[in-house]
Order: structure tokens, then sequence, then C-alpha cells
């Protein structure tokens, strides 16, 4: 048979093939996630070696059994067995196949800490698997044909090692799937731990003279139930792990299933997860379901495990959402979301954003930690107008941040704004927006950040902007604005800056001497409502001292108009003449 | 060895000459995704398997990691070294030690340039210019800056920051790269890779470079300033010139319209697309980019740079030299225009500060570049609203020593590189207007209270920009590289 050297090869070939293509399916996979079903062609591949790898156990072995009794009953020392070479091949290919696919399991699925080691052991054992038989396959062939006796031995010697090899791999493989130590400790079980009992830890610890620094019901079990909880909870116990109580934690895990280890933080799961990266895929709380612990809060944990994990029971209950909205700080940003950001809703963003961004215009979320969007039309300027807003349909639940500076949307544009309620940040200037489209705006109650500047809102407009209740930046330079009535709305306003454009003068350095010639810093004045023109020219007002027909005209939503008073507006002073009366 | 080519001699097939010089790790990775690739490429289509190659999709940014309060930073770095003594860090008490030898309990072993390393003594020299405090904040400027004293409650100014470098180039590089050595990215390159441009039509980041009046030569500034190192090319500043053309070789020349010019532009991307699949080199796909860039930058650019449309009034604010191109002010005022246009990063450089003599005579000189330009920006940004989201740092490599460089008059000195402190101020994006940060001693040489590193400023600025310093890394040559190495603390004090 003259095609041996060929048909060698092409086992050869086979073999670098099936191995060198599954890192390459595996890599395709990671980085296409969730797409079609071919792209999770993948993954189930993967799946397959559970079910293709007892081919090469049960036949590898079957065929160095056959080649035994060959030698030993039939003694038949000079061929190898017809039965033998039959299993063999099935046998060396379903190795392929199953290091294959097992390669591209190991990438794909998910596995444990702990687990990395065991699968490299495992997957260098099932290669050499695959090269041992495809030896022996390559032997027998060669053998058969009669014309290297050697080759029969060869065959033999690389079979058996074959056997033997798919065996420890195959028990490997099993250990990654069920612990090790599996089938010994059915026959000798592990006592289950008890847990440790708080007054008897206490005890201990007073005798030795030690006192606990970290206290579990103040400090420790507030961290479990707002970072922990929602997930490992009664409601969800994700991963089989419930930390709301002792019990779950200690009594009702196994010896090597405990994720706190009383004294070894350092070897306690628990805080390995919460130390790592949050964006390691074994990191807790996971990316996206939670905040991040503090290093702060960390450390914390890590001195209560160290300090023995006393746990005393206290109940520890995930917050709900109205006691996060109790709860939330002013400079919390972002708001909790009322509505679930689901696959749905994602998709729904980016069908938007795609959109958006066909037609040129920059369109993204605000960050990778949120669902918030952001949405700038302003780079494209005049080429804007009022039925491309219709372009931000879907966005209404996430958008924050509108940018519409130099477009050509007009009153009748910014009134279908009013759908936005979540929007904090909005840019309208350089725009035709007059005093008739801000009445819209009243009903962006979120919004923080207001830009008008070089549009063409009067002081009338400015009432609409007085009912957002937290609204802090408000730009008017360039418009009707007058700077009484910017005065008036950031004195009305405690907390908004209303910033009229006006810039300072170069500073003055013909300050008495004494002022330059005294090192400490003197207190700071009481701070006062601003109109801030860009700096230090803030100029200070009493609403109390406006005379009253000019207090009743501003909250009636206009000027007074008094001639006197609106001279006096004209000079920068209050009308001195009404302020008498 | 295999015969990858099929023509029998390999040795002129380009494609064998790069797989000969490709390591065996390389081989084998190759090889592997080739044969993957065959079995899968009609069933999945070219993204994703090129995505196989790199998970990262070219240009797609990691996105800021957190809610970002500043959207872009325009970094005023006055190259050289401004004095902190004659400008903001005011040490009255200077002025009973005139001429009086700097105490050895104050340098404390401070390791000093060849300058003045050779010097007899070490005279102090107090500034000769008049401080004030100003505005609510009460901060201290000298009558130096008018402008910039006016503008005092807008800005943060830290008085501690340190270096670790003593020279200029070491210094710069450091600031700008996280490390002495060259060959890091710049942090606008960081930047750019990790954020990506808000603004197609321009680059992510841009350097703009003026000449200071200071008769002093200037020191030197390398393009390295605003490489990328290691990270992919098309994340590099890219420099707008002060006169002639603002971007070099972006006008067509004659004879080629823009029809052509699209069609080359294609036609060159497909070659290199080729390449690219061959080689999967990624500075293939940087020069692809590089090219798409520079043909929307021809229609994107000139309306940038004309400042004919400009009124009046911003001339005033500005100072009549934003009318001359290349001027300090001029580049202030396109700034504004680049942040108006969503640019990320802009870089200025304004050289000449480097006084190791003359000092009095020169600074002068610089500060009527500087003075009213810089706090015009930061005005003109507010008025518009757009300081709001915008960080703006002001502040050179190092600062200037208390003793004199040379001769001690009643009216002259000049000034050492001094590493250990020095002050930088900040505005706008997210950081607390109208503070004074941190204290140095009653010679402004030690930090006596609240140090500032440069690890630290840099990992503030990204934090200002939504980003953890922590995770914005790239791998290269076997680990992950940061901006701030493996140092940093945000200064949270400074955080609006």
């Amino acid at each position: 048979m003259r095609e041996h050297p060929s048909m060698k090869r092409t086992i050869l070939s086979l073999v670098t093939l099936a191995l060198a293509g599954a890192p390459a399916l595996a890599a395709e996979a990671s980085a296409e996630p969730s797409g079609s079903l071919l792209a999770n062609l993948p993954k189930f591949l993967g799946r397959l070696h559970p079910v293709v790898v007892h081919f090469p156990i049960a036949l590898l072995v079957a065929a160095a059994m056959f080649e035994v009794f060959a030698v030993v009953v039939r003694r038949q020392r000079t061929r190898p067995s017809a039965a033998g070479i039959a299993c063999v091949l099935v046998g060396a290919l379903g190795a392929g196949a199953a290091a294959w696919f097992g390669w591209i399991n190991a990438d794909l699925e998910p596995h444990g800490r702990g687990v990395a080691g065991l699968i490299e052991v495992h997957r260098w054992l099932g290669i050499s698997t695959v090269v041992l038989a495809g030896i022996a396959l390559v032997a027998a062939i060669i053998g058969a044909t009669g014309r290297a006796r050697g080759m029969t031995a060869v065959y033999r010697v690389a079979l058996v090692l074959a056997a033997g090899v798919v065996g420890v791999a195959g028990h490997w493989g099993g250990s990654i799937v069920y612990g090790e130590g599996y089938i010994t400790e059915a026959l000798f079980p592990e006592p289950a731990p008890t847990s440790p009992d708080v007054t008897t830890q206490l005890a201990d610890l007073q005798s030795a003279g030690k006192t606990l620094t970290v206290d579990f019901a103040t400090q420790i079990a507030p961290i479990f139930a707002d970072h922990c909880v929602k997930c490992h909870g009664p409601d969800k116990k994700k991963g089989n792990l419930r930390l709301d109580a002792r019990q779950y934690v200690f009594d009702d895990r196994a010896a090597d299933e405990q994720v706190i280890i009383p004294g070894d933080s350092f070897n306690s799961d628990l805080h390995f997860r919460i130390s790592l990266p949050s964006d390691d895929e074994d990191a807790m709380p996971p990316e996206g379901k939670g905040d991040p612990l503090t290093a702060d809060q960390v450390a914390m944990i890590a001195t209560w495990i160290d300090e023995g994990a006393v746990w005393s029971d206290v109940p520890i209950i995930a917050p709900t959402l109205a006691d996060a909205e109790a709860t939330k700080g002013a400079e919390q940003a972002p708001p909790e979301p009322a509505f679930v950001f689901d696959d749905a809703a994602k998709a729904r963003q980016e069908s938007a954003f795609a959109k958006l961004r066909e037609r040129g215009v920059v369109a993204m979320p605000v960050s990778a930690s949120a669902p918030w969007a952001e949405v700038r039309f302003d780079l494209l300027g005049a080429q804007v107008t009022d039925d491309d807003l219709a372009l931000l349909d879907g966005l209404e639940p996430t958008l924050v941040s509108l940018n519409l500076g130099g477009t050509a949307i007009t009153d009748k544009g910014v009134a279908a704004l009013a759908r936005f309620t979540r929007l904090r940040r909005l840019h309208l200037d350089r725009t035709a927006l007059t005093d008739a489209g801000l009445v819209a705006i009243e009903r962006l109650q979120d919004l923080e950040y207001l830009n008008l500047y070089s549009t063409k809102v009067t002081d009338q407009g400015l009432v609409a902007a007085a009912r957002l209740p937290k609204l802090e930046k408000l730009f008017v330079w360039k418009t009707g604005v007058s700077p009484q009535a910017a005065m008036l709305l950031a004195a009305l306003k405690p907390g908004m800056t209303v910033d009229t454009g006006i810039a300072p003068p170069p500073a003055s350095f013909e300050a008495p001497a004494s002022a330059a010639a005294e090192p400490a810093n003197p207190p700071a004045p009481e701070p006062a409502p601003e109109v801030s023109g860009g700096g230090g020219a803030e100029v200070k007002i009493d609403i109390a001292l406006l005379p009253d027909c000019c207090k009743e005209a501003l909250a009636a939503g206009h000027e007074c108009d008094h001639p006197c008073c609106v001279a006096a507006r004209a000079a920068g002073k209050i009308c001195e003449k009404c302020s008498k009366h | 060895m295999i015969d990858l080519s099929g023509s029998g001699c390999a040795c002129r097939d380009p494609m064998w000459e790069s797989l000969r010089l490709q390591t065996r790790r390389q081989f084998f990775g190759r090889a592997a995704s080739g044969i993957g690739v065959a079995a899968l490429a009609s069933m999945m289509g070219p993204r994703a398997v090129f995505a196989g190659t790199d998970p990262r999709a070219p240009g797609a940014p990691i996105g800021p990691h957190f809610a970002p309060r500043a959207k872009r930073v325009i970094y005023l770095f006055q190259s050289g070294a401004p004095s902190q003594l004659d400008l903001f860090d005011y040490k009255p008490g200077m002025r009973d030690y005139f001429n009086t030898d700097l105490p050895e309990s104050i340098r404390m072993g401070q390791r000093l340039t060849t300058m003045t390393s050779g010097q007899a003594r070490f005279p102090v020299a107090p500034s000769i210019f008049k401080f004030a405090q100003h505005g609510q904040s009460r901060a201290w400027v000298s009558d130096l800056m008018p402008h910039v004293a006016s503008i005092a409650d807008e800005l943060c100014f830290i008085k501690t920051l340190h270096t670790d470098a003593i020279n200029h180039d070491p210094g710069m590089t450091f600031i700008q790269t996280g490390s002495q050595i060259p060959g890091r990215p710049s942090m606008g390159a960081w930047l750019s890779y990790g954020l990506g441009a808000e603004n197609h039509d321009l680059p992510a980041f841009i350097v703009l470079i003026s000449q200071g009046s200071s008769k002093r030569p200037s020191q030197a500034l390398f393009s390295r300033l605003w490489g990328t190192g290691f990270l992919p090319s098309e994340h590099q500043g890219v420099q707008f010139r002060g006169s002639g053309d603002p971007v070099l070789y972006l006008s067509d020349p004659g004879g080629v319209d823009r029809t052509s010019r699209r069609r080359m532009l294609d036609a060159l991307a497909a070659l290199n697309t080729r390449q690219l699949e061959r080689t999967g080199d990624p500075e293939v796909n940087a020069r692809i980019a590089a090219g798409e860039l520079a043909f929307r930058m021809q229609a994107s650019v000139p309306g940038l740079t004309d400042l004919s449309t400009e009124p009046e009034s911003t001339f005033e604010l500005y100072g009549e030299d934003a009318r001359k191109p290349g001027t300090y002010a001029a580049n202030c005022l396109l700034a504004r225009r680049l942040a108006e246009r969503g640019v990320r990063f802009i870089q200025l450089y304004h050289r000449g500060w480097d006084q190791h003599g003359d000092l009095p005579r020169d600074i002068r000189l610089q500060c009527g570049d500087t003075d009213q330009a810089s706090a015009a920006l930061v005005l003109d940004l507010k008025r518009r609203g757009l300081l709001d989201d915008t960080l703006i740092v002001w502040g050179g490599e190092f600062g200037r020593t208390i003793y004199s460089q040379g001769t001690l008059s009643e009216t002259d000195y000049g000034r050492d590189h001094h590493p250990r402190c020095f002050t930088v101020w900040m505005a706008g994006g997210g950081v607390k207007p109208g503070l004074t940060y941190g204290a140095t001693d009653d010679f402004s040489y030690n930090v006596v209270e609240n140090p500032v590193h440069i690890h630290d400023m840099n990992a503030t600025i990204l934090h200002c920009m939504g980003i953890d310093h922590t995770r914005l890394t790239y791998r290269f040559q076997g680990r992950d590289f940061r901006l701030t190495d493996v140092h940093g603390v945000v200064v949270k004090d400074i955080l609006a």
C-alpha cells in the first residue's frame, strides 16, 4: 500500500485542524455573545463535549481490551486485531472531536474559581489522548499491512497509553463537573460544619483579651442588605447562596462550599469575590447588578472575617425602591430609574441611537454604568429642524441630556420636548426660541441646566424657568432678559446661578496696603445669591428691598411697568420713589 | 517547513516574509484563527470574523466608566515652568530674608540642576510683585495677572503639585504621559482611546502651540509629547499650525476635486483592507482612519479656523492678539471654538516660561501674552454654558526656586527649577470653583498640607472625565499599562 505516508499526513492534518479550530471558534463566539443561530454554534458545539467524550473513553479502552485478548488468548502477535483497529478508528476520531469541542467549552462556559487548574490538566490530558490515539491508529493501519512488524508493537503501546490517559482525563473531567473527591465522598462523608456560635465566640475573644473592631449588626449587616441580599436572599438565592441569616451562610452549606472562613478572609470566597475588579466575570456584585463595594467596605468585611466573622442575628433585608428614594442624597447622580431597563428597552434605545447616528447626530450613553442617554444635534447646526426631533422617539425614558444649540428648531419643536421628562441638561442656545416655547419646558421638572443664550427669550420667559424646582444653572447671555430680572430670579431661587455673561473688569491692585500685607485669609463673607457675570461681578440683591409694585409684577410674570421703575432698572437700580411708599 | 506560498520559492512572496518574521506563538495563534475562520467565514460574515482578532471594533471607545462631570479638557500648558512664587504662592515673610541663604533645614538635600548646583550660595529672592486677595474666595494673585485675578472665584488653585523630575523634558514627559522616560501615550491619547471622538469630523486630540515673548530662548517641544506611544496611532494629537495651512497637506492640490479624492480614498481603503486581512496589523486600521478623518477635516477645518465670523466683542475679551494666528490668545479663542465642536482634548502649549535669569522682565512679557486670554477663555466658556462640562487646566511642568539663580538685586533675579511644589489652577467641569487647595512652607519649597502628586492630578482629571484611572489600561509587551502607572489617588477634596 503505497499511500501510507499520505494517509498519515491526512490524519495528522485532521488532528491539527481539530486542535487549531477550537480556539478560533471560541474567539468568534466570545466576540459575538448573543446573536444568530450561527453565532451561537460554537457554544452548541462546546456543549456536545460531554456527549462525544464517551466515544473515545469507551472505544479506546475497548480497543485495548481487544488487543490484550488477541495477544493473551489468541496468541496473535504480529498483526493488530480487526476489532481493535475498528475501535481505534472511531475512538481516535471521537477523541479529536471531543478535544476540539472541549477546548471551545472551556473557553465559553463560565466556570467557578479553583476549577481553572483542573481544566488545564484535563485539557492537556485530552490532547495527549488525541495524539496517542492518532499514533495508535496510524501504527495500526501500517501494522495491518504486515510490512512493518514493529508497528504493531508501537500500536499496542500507544493504545494502552491512550486508554490509560483517556481514563485519567475522564476522571479530571468528572472532577470539574462534580467536584474533587466526588466518588470517595460517598464512602467517607465529611461531617457538616456547625455554625460558630456567637456567645461562645465572644466568650473566647474576651478570654483572649481581644475586642472586636467591627460590629456586625451596625457595620456589616447594612452592607449585605444594600448590596447582596437582593440576589442572595429569600427572593432569588443566586448561586444557591443566601446571605440574610447565619444559618444559610454557615450551617446549610457543605464544608467545601463555605463562602466565609472565620479568621481567614484571604481564603474566604465572599471576600475574594467582592475584592475583584468590577469588570471581572467573578466579581460581586456583578457589573450592572448593584453598586460595587467601596475599598473601605471591602476592608471592613475582611477585618470582620479575620476577627472571626461573628454573626449576630439581625434582620438583613434588601432596601426597596421607596427606601432608596427616601435616603437618596441631593448630589446622587442619575435618579433611581422607575422603569426597568430590560432588553426591550435597551433595544428601543439602540434603534433610536442608530437612526440618530445615521442622520449624523451624536447619540450615546452617558456612561457605561447606567442607561441614561445623551444626544447632540448642535454639531449639525442649522441643518436640524423641528422634524428631526422625531428621531428622538424611543428615548423618552432615558434621555437626560439634549443639545439643540445652534439648530433651526422653533418654539413648536421645543414644545414637543415636554415628553422627555427625565431631561437634566438642555441646550437651546442660539436658536429662534421665544418665551412662548419656554412654556413647555415647565414640565421638565428634573432640569438642572438650561442654556438659553442668544435666544429671543425675555424676562417673561424667566417665569417658566422659575418654576423648575431643580434648576441650578441658567444661561441668558445675549437675550432680552434684563439684569434686574436675572437678579430677582437668583434672589428668588437660592442655589440657582443666572449667568448674564457680563465680564468683570480686570482686578485692581490699588487696594489698601494692609490687604496685601495680611497673610491670613479672612473668613469668606456669607454666600449670597449671585448673578454671576462670569466671575467677580456678583451682585447682591435683597428681594425685600424691592418696592411692592415690582414684586407684584414679577410674581405675575412680567416686569413692573411704572415709568419710574423702568427708568431705574435701565440704570441698574431699584426705584427709590416706589420704595419709599 | 511548510511551503505556504505555493510558488516553490517562498522567499519572494511578501506573505512568506511576513510569516517568517512572526514568532512561533503568533504563528500558531494566527494559524488557528485562519483555519477556524476559513470554516466559518462564509457563514458568519466579515464583521464577526474580524471581531475575532480584536474584540474591540476599531475606534469603539471604552466609554466613561461613570457619568462624567467634564466632557472635554483644555490644557493650557505653560511650557518652561512659570514661577509660583511670583504669580500665586504669596510668601510675604520672605522680604525679611532678602539675600540670606536658604536654610539647609528647608532644602533638606533636594537635588539641584547643574545650573545652580555649583553656586556658592543660595540667596533668598522674595518676589518683587504686588499680591492681593481676590473675589469671595480671597485667592492670592499677583499684579502680573490682573485678568486671572478678576476670575479668582471661578478657579481652583492647587498650590501643592509636586513632581519627580527636575528638568524640562523629563518633567513635561512625566506630567503628560505619567513617565519620565519617553514612549508612553500622552493624556490626550489616553482620553481619545478611552472616550473616542464626539465630533467625527475633527480629531479627538488637538494641539496648539504658541511662542512666548520672553527674551530668553524657549525650551524645545517634541511631537512625542502628544504621541500615542503604544496606543493605536489614530489617537495621537493633531497639531494645528499657527501660520499658513492650519493642518499640513489638508488642501487638495489643483485639479483634484472632492469626488476624485473620495474615489482615491475608497480605492486606497480597499487595498489597505486587504493588507489588514493579511497581516492583522492594527496600524493599517489607523492609516485608513487617518485618511477618512483628513477627508472630513477638509470640510470641517476651514470653518473652524475662520475667525471672521467672530464679533468685535470677542476680540475685546481675548485681546487684540487673538487676531494674529499662532498667538496664545488666538489659540485660546480657537480652543473655545474646538470645545464648542466637541473636541475631547485640546492641548495648548505656551513656550518661554523658563526664567533662570531676568525673571522680572521675562515673566511680565509672558503674562502679557497669556493673562487676558486665559481669563477670557474661562469667561467665554462660562457665558456660553460650556464651562460647566469643560475642564480647564493651567500649569507648567514644575515650579521655581525661592533662591536666586545668578546675581540677586533689589529688582532682578532668576529662579531655577523646583520639583517639590508648584501651583496649577483648574476651572470648570467637576472641580470646586473658588478654592485654594494645599499649602507650602514659608519658602514655597516644601509642601506642608495636602500634597498633590502629578499622578494624583492626572487621576483627578480622568475622574472628571468619567474614567476610573485604574481601569483605563492597554496591554502592551505582556502587561497592562495606564496613565498613572501603579500610582495616583483622585483628589476628592477639589471635586465639586
